[in-house]
């Protein structure tokens, strides 16, 4: 059984700072990948994938200095 | 599972009696009210069904030509010069719907039916892919062979097919309301936006121009985009064909649609389609109800005003003169190289074979042609598929309304996607007057800080044989 989402938005939550760094937390559906969650504000910035498998993607912005904590984050949420 | 069989309990919210009031009351407005719903508009706010009604029942010249600028000053705002392109591949024209004004209808028994086989498909995404397509929108007629599961079947072939660098990277779908079940079946295959177009909202005019079939429910197609979006369907197209009935009246109608979606799921359609009634096969036209050039015009400002963060799509119905004085005002999205006959990319016929068609097309000209056309009038052509792959749909959408967006995302997205056409596919003179836009748009166009620092780079990575690159 899948784990409950808000189990890792808490997670993240904690780790990104809202007002500079977006985490766009997506599903895929073929081609079109679409929102579970969001976290933070868009900074309008270009988009970085931080985490991908054949069932999700997870894009931040602003977020290279934390990009490999979320993604050992996701990695641990998903196993 | 609910079908079309199936009674809809749900009040419908199409008021006609409001409406009619509305068209009638709101016909003698002050110029001080008609200014106060110009500044609403001019500030990005979606307006109510009496503002637009003023504006509906402003005839005058000055009023008229007010509205226009307003509408033009919008769609610079919001839109800058982009213009997004698609193409229509229609997949079948089997129907059991009886529609008056469709060369599809059942009745029509001289019209040649066929259904696209995955064979076909193929053809036909390579022929289009060898084009410069990248965006689709799949057309199905409404017959039993035509389900949920053989629409996501045919939408995952689409995606499978690559022809050298071409690809197609958003699917859009117009077709029949599901259930919400066979909705999760469609979303599932990735699909963009899902078009279910009313025709029209007056319910006396849609029982006379539907008198059988799956189509004749008005409120199991009315409610079709609630069940879609209780599916998940967050990308959601709505539509009125003009010419069937009073065409402020149905201003109105599409206007009490986005009030609805807005109150019932916080996010209003993502666009909105406007298709004028032309001939087709056997088609009855009620000449009171024709809608022309300038009625059209008016219609696209209108909507422009009302509507502002909202796509307003301009079909190939309309022949390329009336798409070039109509893109200004408003327009955001066009079709192009357009051919509605089943095969009709593959086959690339010259003349259009009506027996085959839904309706005749207006606008013949090839999708090298119309790149050249729009970018010799300075809008730049846009493929972009970005927000969709990004998660950026449906609510999350909204950020569109901020400036910011459109000079990080949209803008730059576009900018590449026109390179990417230019490498591919573009004739040597279109190329070079593409080239020519593309220096004068990263001169002039407005880019945030950050796109201006990079997005030379990622031309360069275009231009050297890299591509799907974007913000």
């Amino acid at each position: 059984m899948e784990k409950e989402i808000y189990i890792i938005k808490d997670k993240l939550e904690k780790i990104v700072d809202s007002k500079k760094s977006k985490i766009n937390f997506t599903k895929k559906y073929g081609r079109r990948n679409e929102t579970v969650f969001v976290i933070g504000e868009s900074q309008y910035m270009e988009s970085t994938k931080i985490y991908e498998d054949d069932k999700y993607v997870v894009f931040g912005e602003n977020i290279e200095d934390i990009k490999d904590e979320i993604k050992k984050e996701i990695v641990e949420y998903l196993k | 599972m609910l079908t079309w069989k199936d009674e809809i309990k749900e009040e419908s919210f199409i008021t006609p009696e409001v409406i009619e009031k509305l068209l009638v009351e709101k016909k003698n407005s002050t110029d001080e009210e008609f200014e106060a719903v110009i500044e609403k508009s001019k500030k990005g706010i979606r307006l109510e069904l009496d503002e637009v009604s003023i504006l509906l029942n402003s005839e005058s010249k000055e009023r008229i030509n007010r509205i226009f600028e307003t509408a033009k000053s919008n769609k610079e705002r919001v839109y800058g010069h982009r213009v997004v392109l698609f193409a229509p591949l229609y997949v079948g024209n089997k129907c059991v719907n009886n529609c008056t004004y469709c060369g599809f209808k059942v009745d029509n028994v001289d019209t040649v039916r066929k259904t696209l086989s995955m064979d076909d498909i193929q053809d036909e995404i390579e022929a289009l892919e060898e084009e410069g397509h990248k965006r689709l929108i799949m057309v199905y007629g409404t017959h039993p062979d035509y389900n949920a599961d053989f629409i996501a079947a045919t939408v995952r072939k689409v995606y499978s097919v690559k022809t050298g660098n071409g690809e197609i990277r958003r699917v859009n779908i117009n077709a029949a309301p599901q259930s919400v079940e066979d909705f999760v079946k469609i979303k599932d295959a990735g699909i963009g936006t899902y078009q279910i177009f009313q025709e029209s909202y007056h319910p006396e005019t849609y029982a006379r121009v539907h008198p059988s079939g799956e189509k004749s429910k008005f409120k199991w197609r009315l409610f079709g985009l609630d069940r879609a979006m209780r599916a998940g369907i967050d990308d959601i197209g709505i539509g009125a064909l003009f010419g069937l009935y009073d065409w402020k009246y149905e201003v109105l109608g599409l206007m009490q649609h986005v009030i609805h979606l807005e109150a019932e799921f916080g996010v209003g359609p993502h666009t909105i389609s406007f298709p004028r009634l032309t001939a087709a096969n056997g088609a009855v036209v009620d000449e009171k109800y024709v809608v022309k050039d300038n009625e059209l015009k008016r219609i696209i400002a209108i909507l422009r005003l009302a509507v502002p963060y909202t796509g307003l799509i301009l079909t190939a119905r309309e022949n390329a003169e009336v798409r070039k004085e109509c893109m200004e005002l408003g327009v955001s999205q066009i079709d192009a190289g357009t051919k509605i006959e089943i095969k009709g990319y593959s086959k690339a016929k010259e003349k259009q074979n009506i027996k085959k068609e839904q309706f005749t097309i207006g606008d013949t000209r090839t999708l090298d042609s119309t790149m050249k056309e729009m970018m010799l009038d300075g809008f730049v052509p846009s493929f972009c598929t970005a927000c969709y792959r990004l998660g950026r749909t449906g609510e999350h959408f909204m950020e569109f309304s901020k400036p910011g967006f459109i000079h990080q995302f949209c803008t730059p997205n576009a900018i590449l996607t026109m390179t990417e056409y230019l490498e591919d596919y573009a004739s040597d003179e279109t190329k070079k007057v593409g080239q020519e836009l593309l220096e004068k748009e990263l001169k002039t166009a407005k880019l945030s800080d950050n796109v201006k620092a990079t997005l030379a780079d990622k031309i360069k990575r275009v231009k050297n044989g890299e591509r799907d690159l974007y913000y």
